[in-house]
């Protein structure tokens, strides 16, 4: 009997035939497609904490980000530098305590083909702004308010992780409203940097472009802005106009009362300042969680 | 001897899954629909009912569908209603049945392999890793050991007709097949006995002749009771082609099952749908050698030694039962990817049953999993011959020690893997070195032994787990539960449901319907007619919403002596007319209603329980016309003064025929037993 006879009246000859069967009569392309549509499905994780999570820090406060972090890791294992997948992955890695592994991601998918996407800089901005690194944080944030929103806001509906938020019971927001709210953020974001780095001529014309964009809301605080730009470069009269504007927007900012107190005290009028200063105080004292317009900095997806 | 071999390792295998019975751990999945049904029939039959209608599923829905889905004619359902006659709780007896049908399948694979192989040791082998793979798990996650235990002992009787004609075999066969044939599913069955005729013409063609003849002659002397045989069978197809008949009726839907398909019957599955269930959708082969700390139900886990084997037998020689039990897996496989072969697709077209069958990843435990083993265990006989006959066995012993070494290291390659699975390995060397050093009077018994503790102690690790993984979920779910506090969805999501019903989910606002049903009988003065049209539920819905006084009828099926409007009455229906004494309800079964009603004029009675063409109306002992009312539900007008009402669903024939198919398997079951012991003289 010759080897080849011998080896064919073996049991091995069976798993030479599943192999051929394998190669020849299965799509290994189509299987392997599908095992990774599988596992993805098996992979979606429930939206709704982090939706939770993104519009109030405050209400869930222990998440665990572990399913999240899977899904969005797998994507990308499969979808390597997908914009949408690592600026969500950014996301949960920041809020799960990785903070240099969501620099990266929010740095590779900050724009598509030399267009700046929206939230990769808005984060970025806000991530800086929160370490106080002024110039880096201005540096995204300007890129944030310059970004090609209906290319985001685009890139967001057509993608599927998007929509299976969108599908969550949790999700009651607007994609596009979201991405103007967080824009006008980035403008307030941006003034409130270059006031630490001091450069008001900058942010008079930041605030200045604010007050012009139609999409921006939050013009009392663009007026404030400029107000305290021109204030700090000594030019009162401006400033004292900005404010007043500001303060006709907005009732309630207690450091618009402020610095017009303090203009009316450098020019003399006592009466009115000390009246101005119990008011700012009052408002002070009511805790209004909008005031300082630069509070509120949180990374966001939506 | 037998027995032995067969209850120590069922004993074994209960304590992995003690949980489950002992009822700590749900069942989970399509399992807990299917044992809700099945307690609803066992209920119903013990108080001497059959139910053809279940009024708690979604207001009303025929039972036939259910009873199809269960095989209501199987007399081993009647160990539930036994059970319950002596007061073991309904999910208790259950769980009984599950346990016994699951060791009826192991029975039945125990004695096949046993009838190939002709030997205790290979049959137990066979036995134990079928009993310990995750088929076990199965019965507790979905339904098709209903299915699996008459396909099995069908093919062992069809393997005992094929060695020597006999009347038990027959029945047995006929049995068998007329309690797959019953349910709505007998399709898997279809498949999996012509792709092994097939294959078996192939292969054994001289003894298909052979047993073609044989047949012959037995058919020619037995005239009577094979005549019998092919009656039974015949009479065993009616309630599934009834069934087939009313799905093509529109009278119930299916909604998500049939989106897509393009064939009238509500059953069938749409081509996408399909896909969904094949075997490459399920994550059936994702834990076969990793991370079987989480296991899940559905995933798939064969004990290692099974592995072990076919790593072993490489070089060992084939013969034509390894073929045949390949082919049939292959093709078998090549169903079941569906859309990554064109095979599914060519049938799905082609071959009209294929066009029902949407879990077609029920063949991989149906067949391809109990033949995989099979044949495992054939290459594990010839493994063994083969080292018999060797005058070089150091050389098998150096090379088996070299397979396990192999298997080690590549399981070395992956996650998760139990200490249990290393016991298993160690405990797979120590039977081969028995089995080269030892006595056969000591390797044999200790075989038995050794491999049974092998698949014993990683399985019982691996259901360890994956019981965790279950008492986890379970927690976190009433935990989420309470917790909880979020938005819901709250339209009714129907799985099967009368089509009128399905329609008004569809049209009709959640909060408005669900408030309508509250009311389970609702007095009208006034019906008018409308078209059967979606521009009605607007309509209907203002309707439900305000409980304005109008009842809405069928304008194609009622007469205008069914209609009635008049401005001199309430505005509002009279919601609770139990309450107000117009209306008593008396003790009935499910497929009746019996009200008396005291009126002082005429109205029209809204029953919210759904309509279907099967229900009829006597009102004092005398037919009254019932209508389809608001779309879905009973309508009928009822006469001033004291009416006796009685709706019943079906006709007696019907109903007496359902018992008398109970009663038939019942006996032709009995007689399969005494033909057996018959025989076995």
């Amino acid at each position: 009997m010759s080897a080849v006879q011998w080896l064919a009246s073996r049991v091995v000859l069976i798993y030479g035939i599943i192999f051929i069967f394998c190669l020849t009569c299965m799509d290994l392309k189509t299987v392997e497609e599908r095992i990774k549509v599988r596992h993805l499905n098996d992979a979606i994780p429930d939206f709704s904490d982090m939706i939770i999570f993104s519009q109030d820090q405050n209400v869930k406060k222990e998440i665990d980000w572990a399913p999240y972090r899977d899904y969005f890791e797998l994507i990308l294992s499969y979808i390597p530098n997908d914009l949408i997948t690592e600026q969500l992955l950014g996301f949960v890695d920041y809020y799960s305590g990785q903070e240099e592994k969501a620099v990266v991601l929010f740095k590779s998918s900050t724009d598509m083909k030399g267009k700046f996407l929206f939230w990769s800089n808005y984060n970025l901005g806000v991530l800086y702004y929160k370490k106080e690194m002024w110039p880096q944080a201005a540096k995204y944030l300007l890129n944030a308010i310059s970004a090609n929103t209906k290319l985001t806001l685009a890139l967001m509906q057509d993608s599927m992780i998007y929509r299976q938020i969108v599908a969550s019971p949790f999700f009651k927001y607007s994609l596009s409203d979201g991405i103007s709210d967080a824009q006008s953020r980035s403008y307030i974001l941006l003034l409130s940097c270059l006031h630490h780095m001091k450069e008001y001529d900058r942010m008079i014309g930041v605030a200045n472009l604010g007050i012009e964009n139609q999409r921006v809301s939050y013009k009392d605080a663009f007026y404030y802005y400029e107000g305290l730009a021109f204030y700090e470069k000594g030019l009162f009269k401006n400033a004292f106009l900005l404010f007043q504007k500001s303060m006709y927007m907005e009732k309630d900012n207690p450091d618009v009362y402020y610095y017009i107190a303090d203009i009316f005290q450098k020019a003399g009028q006592l009466e009115q300042a000390r009246e101005l200063l119990q008011l700012s105080y009052a408002l002070h004292q009511k805790n209004d969680p909008r005031f300082p317009y630069e509070a509120r900095a949180d990374l966001r997806f939506f | 001897m037998t027995s032995f071999l067969l209850i120590i390792p069922f004993i074994l295998w209960f304590f992995c899954f003690r949980h489950f019975f002992t009822g700590h751990l749900n069942l989970q999945a399509d399992a807990i629909s299917y044992a809700e049904h099945i307690g609803f029939y066992t209920d119903n039959l013990s108080h001497g009912i059959f139910p053809l209608w279940d009024p708690t599923w979604f207001s009303g829905a025929p039972n036939d569908f259910f009873l199809r889905r269960i095989g209501d004619v199987n007399p081993f359902l009647f160990l539930i209603v036994l059970l319950k006659w002596f007061g073991v709780p309904s999910a208790t007896a259950y769980l009984v049945f599950l346990g016994v049908y699951y060791f009826l399948a192991g029975w039945a694979f125990y004695l096949i392999t046993r009838f190939l192989l002709a030997d205790r040791f290979f049959a137990f082998t066979a036995y134990i890793l079928f009993l310990f793979s995750s088929w076990g798990s199965e019965i507790f996650y979905n339904y098709i050991i209903i299915i699996f235990v008459p396909i099995i002992w069908f093919l062992y009787f069809l393997l005992c007709f094929s060695r020597t004609p006999q009347r038990a075999s027959l029945l047995g066969m006929c049995w068998c097949a007329g309690l797959i044939v019953t349910t709505y599913i007998p399709f898997f069955f279809l498949t999996i006995l012509a792709i092994f005729s097939f294959l078996y013409i192939l292969f054994y063609r001289n003894e298909c002749i052979e047993f073609i003849n044989r047949s012959f002659k037995f058919f020619l002397k037995n005239k009577v009771f094979a005549g019998f045989c092919i009656i039974f069978l015949l009479i065993s197809c009616t309630p599934a082609l009834v069934f087939y008949k009313e799905s093509k009726s529109g009278e119930f839907v299916l909604p998500d099952r049939h989106s897509g398909a393009n064939s009238s019957s509500a059953v069938a599955v749409g081509l996408e749908n399909v896909a969904s269930g094949d075997i490459i959708n399920h994550g059936y082969f994702d834990r076969i050698f990793d991370d079987h700390a989480h296991l899940d139900m559905g995933d798939i886990y064969i004990p290692y030694i099974f592995f072990l084997v076919l790593l072993s037998t490489a070089f060992a020689r084939t013969d034509k039962l390894i073929y045949f039990l390949l082919f049939n897996i292959l093709c078998l496989s090549l169903i079941t990817i569906t859309s990554a072969a064109g095979v599914h697709r060519f049938l799905y077209d082609h071959i009209i049953f294929f066009k029902f069958i949407r879990n077609i990843y029920y063949f991989f435990w149906l067949a391809m999993l109990p033949m995989g083993i099979l044949l495992s265990v054939v290459t594990f006989r010839s493994l063994l011959t083969a080292i018999d006959s060797s005058s070089r066995k150091t050389i098998w012993l150096v090379y088996i020690f070299f397979c396990h070494l192999i298997f080690v290291l590549f399981l070395c390659g992956h996650h998760g893997v139990l200490w249990g699975a290393w016991a298993a390995i160690a405990l797979s060397l120590c039977y081969f070195s028995v089995y080269f050093y030892a006595d056969r009077k000591i390797s044999y018994p200790a075989g038995f032994c050794l491999l049974l503790l092998a698949v014993f102690v990683q399985s019982a690790q691996v259901y360890g787990y994956l019981d965790d993984k279950l008492f986890q979920f379970q927690r976190s779910v009433a935990h989420s539960g309470e917790m909880h506090q979020g938005p819901q969805k709250t339209k009714l999501g129907l799985y099967y449901a009368s089509g009128w019903f399905s329609a008004l989910v569809d049209y009709i606002d959640p909060q408005v319907l669900d408030d309508y049903r509250k009311h389970p009988f609702i007095f009208y003065d006034n019906v008018i007619p409308y078209k059967d049209s979606t521009q009605i539920f607007q309509t209907l819905q203002a309707t439900m919403a305000a409980n304005t006084n109008i009842a809405f009828v069928s304008g194609a099926e009622s007469r205008p002596a069914d209609w009635k409007r008049s401005n001199d009455t309430l505005p509002q229906a009279d919601l609770d007319p139990v309450s107000l004494g117009e209306l008593s309800v008396s003790p009935a079964d499910v497929n009746t209603l019996k009200l008396t009603a005291h009126l002082n004029n005429s109205r029209f009675l809204v029953i919210n329980d759904n309509y279907n063409t099967g229900w009829h109306a006597l009102i004092n002992g005398r037919q009254a016309r019932l209508l389809r009312a608001n779309f879905a539900f009973k309508g009928l007008w009822v006469p001033s003064g004291d009416s006796s009402i009685v709706l019943y669903f079906s006709t007696l024939k019907r109903y007496m025929f359902h018992f008398g198919l109970i009663a038939l398997f019942g006996g032709a079951f009995l007689y399969l037993l005494v033909l057996f012991k018959k025989e076995l003289r």
